[in-house]
């Protein structure tokens, strides 16, 4: 029998160099996407999780819809449709295996959450909605040169390191002398400093299609364990009373899209652990 | 060094105006104008500097042109003012500024911004725009948000809750109830600002200020050519700007502004005053919780007392030391962004002066003070105001 664990808000499993990795979420017994999971976010979970085994992979075979420039940026995996030592398997939606040998079947973890249909159709909706050429924020526009500028920091949490732990990196100390460029990963924990919800009417158009389906959204002021502080979207907190002091964990998830193009980020979530 | 003076000052109502840019300004200035106690005409004036924001993108380039071109001050020097909700605060320190520096005898400062003639998703694009876009508007903040997670920490680390912020609200709006010119004018009670409608946990409706349409005007003279116009001016005594962060991450501690230390003390240490000696504040209290940090940060209060000191009712008008936003505050008068800054010196140039509605009048009033915030606290002015001159 096959176990299931929880990783980055997701379900995964080892067996044998098999590693399958599954949405929590399922709608009549069939696994779906939460509001801000794809393969890519997926994808990238997984990869994290196989490399905290201590397997190192370098090349993935994938025929998955997914953005390699944002697995490649993420894990430093480059995915292809080619043939490579390992593979990923998809024969359903929100699930696959990846594997150095061939798969034909895989196992779905029996203790999925249900989704409410109505709601799950609607987040599709808003996505789809979000994702037209035509959408874009007009009072805070970020170009998609200035998205892809700061990409590896969002990401990779990578932070200045030659005068104190700087995150965001930026050119110049506060006495104007120049800092090195950024090379210090941070760790993925932190801790939550401040929080807050923001009802569904408040929050920022880019979510606005999104936060009246979700109830709202939560933003965390969270403080990394090197020292830095950052303001990060707080997900999967269905069931946390959230509190100052709470140890979190960092995963990249959807952000929005804007101008047909979704934008990934790094978000917080309650640490398991 | 030459000194500065307030000769005149007015102000639109704020709130949902029926007139657009141009008639807001037209009204705005024709007040002030109207308000300088003899023999004044705007071609006298040498400078203008109008803050705004331009909210909403209908006149980004050349606002301040545009305006006072329809007040009668066609060819003189102008220009817009921009940091976020405290533009017309700098433009108020800019134009004093350029009285100090000997290039002008009379300036005008001032501010507008038109917000509510925006459709509701078109508002949204606008709000939460003086951030810092990149990192903090894609964690899904706007001001609301931001003040939200100031204010979770402050009850965090001090002895204070959002009964205290309730107080606030309460106190402003009870100030702003005869205010003619403010925005939302009634009275709310302590059940219904505490339960009020949840909009950035743990602050409800009550904590945040509405969004106005409006303009304010403020004329600004030299000392050697003040008696030509009134035998009554205000002095601007002193001001005092700074800057800060803009995003909360890189601050060292969200429960105080170091903006507004640094401007206030600045401000103080030019007109040779303490906190002590001020009778009214008009304070930027965008949300409850940023009058609260105010409080300590400006020193009428000691850091991790400013609960306690909303929870005394120690702004009050007429029942404490010093009258923390007798106008209503942003709170109750209104907050047209771009407008606030100058709409602040207004209240005071009309206290210390005496001409505000009289049931609502300052007893006493000698020294006054104003405090606009930009965003979150990345900018400040400071200036303080009085009816006796610096010796």
């Amino acid at each position: 029998m096959t176990e299931f664990c929880d990783w980055q808000g997701y379900k995964v499993s080892q067996s044998d160099n098999v590693f399958t990795i599954c949405s929590r979420w399922h709608m009549s017994g069939i696994p779906v996407f939460s509001a801000d999971c794809d393969y890519t976010t997926m994808l990238i979970s997984a990869i994290q999780f196989i490399n905290g085994t201590g397997i190192e992979i370098k090349n993935i075979s994938s025929q998955l819809n997914i953005d390699s420039s944002v697995i490649k940026i993420a894990t430093d995996v480059d995915v292809s449709q080619d043939l490579q030592q390992w593979q990923v398997y998809c024969f359903g939606d929100a699930t696959f295996s990846i594997s150095q040998s061939n798969i034909e079947k895989i196992v779905i973890p029996n203790e999925l959450n249900q989704i409410d249909n109505d709601r799950y159709q609607s987040i599709i909706d808003a996505w789809t909605m979000e994702l037209q050429e035509s959408n874009v924020s007009q009072g805070a526009y970020i170009s998609s040169q200035q998205y892809l500028e700061s990409l590896d920091t969002r990401l990779n949490l990578i932070a200045q390191s030659d005068k104190g732990v700087i995150w965001p990196p930026r050119q110049l100390d506060d006495n104007g002398i120049k800092i090195s460029d950024a090379n210090l990963k941070l760790s993925n924990h932190a801790t939550i400093e401040s929080w807050t919800k923001l009802s569904p009417a408040g929050a920022p158009s880019e979510f606005s299609l999104r936060a009246p389906i979700l109830g709202g959204i939560s933003t965390a002021l969270v403080k990394f364990n090197e020292g830095p502080r950052g303001v990060f979207l707080l997900v999967d907190d269905e069931e946390s009373q959230i509190e100052i002091g709470m140890i979190c964990e960092f995963v990249v998830r959807r952000i929005y899209a804007q101008e047909g193009q979704i934008r990934y980020g790094t978000k917080v979530r309650i640490s398991p652990n | 060094m030459v000194d500065v003076a307030i000769i005149g000052a007015g102000q639109t109502q704020y709130g949902n105006h029926p007139s657009g840019l141009k008639g807001m300004w037209s009204e705005a200035a024709m007040n002030a104008f109207e308000s300088v106690d003899k023999n004044f005409h705007p071609s006298k004036i040498d400078e203008a500097f109008i803050g705004s924001v331009a909210f909403g993108g209908s006149q980004l380039g050349n606002t301040a042109a545009l305006l006072t071109e329809h007040t009668g001050m066609k060819g003189v020097s102008v220009r817009r003012v921009e940091n976020a909700c405290a533009s017309s605060g700098f433009a108020l320190r800019d134009a004093w500024m350029a009285i100090k520096s000997g290039q002008a005898d009379i300036v005008v400062a001032g501010g507008i911004e038109k917000m509510n003639d925006l459709t509701a998703e078109r508002k949204r694009y606008w709000l939460g725009v003086s951030g810092d876009t990149e990192w903090e508007r894609l964690a899904g903040l706007t001001f609301p948000g931001t003040y939200a997670l100031m204010a979770r920490r402050y009850f965090h680390e001090f002895d204070s809750n959002h009964d205290d912020l309730v107080n606030i609200s309460v106190k402003n709006h009870m100030h702003g109830l005869d205010n003619e010119d403010a925005h939302i004018r009634k009275e709310v009670s302590f059940d219904k600002a505490k339960n009020g409608f949840m909009v950035a946990d743990p602050l409800t409706l009550y904590d945040c200020c509405p969004t106005s349409d409006g303009a304010s005007c403020v004329v600004l003279a030299a000392d050697h050519v003040v008696r030509e116009f009134t035998d009554d001016p205000i002095w601007l005594l002193g001001s005092g700007a700074a800057s800060d962060s803009l995003a909360l991450h890189d601050r060292p501690s969200i429960t105080q502004l170091l903006a507004t230390q640094k401007a206030s003390q600045k401000a103080y240490s030019m007109a040779g005053l303490s906190p002590s000696d001020i009778d009214i504040a008009e304070v930027h209290d965008c949300f409850t919780i940023a009058e609260l940090l105010a409080s300590e940060d400006l020193g009428f209060a000691e850091r991790g007392m400013g609960g306690k000191f909303a929870r005394q009712g120690l702004g009050r008008r007429n029942e404490a030391q010093v009258c923390i936003n007798p106008s209503g505050g942003l709170k109750s008068k209104g907050h047209p962004l771009g407008a606030t800054g100058t709409g602040q010196a207004v209240e005071v140039f009309k206290q210390l002066k005496g001409t505000v509605e009289q049931s609502r009048i300052v007893r006493d009033a000698e020294v006054g003070l104003t405090h606009n915030v930009g965003g979150s606290g990345a900018t400040c002015a400071v200036h303080v105001f009085g009816r006796q001159r610096n010796d």
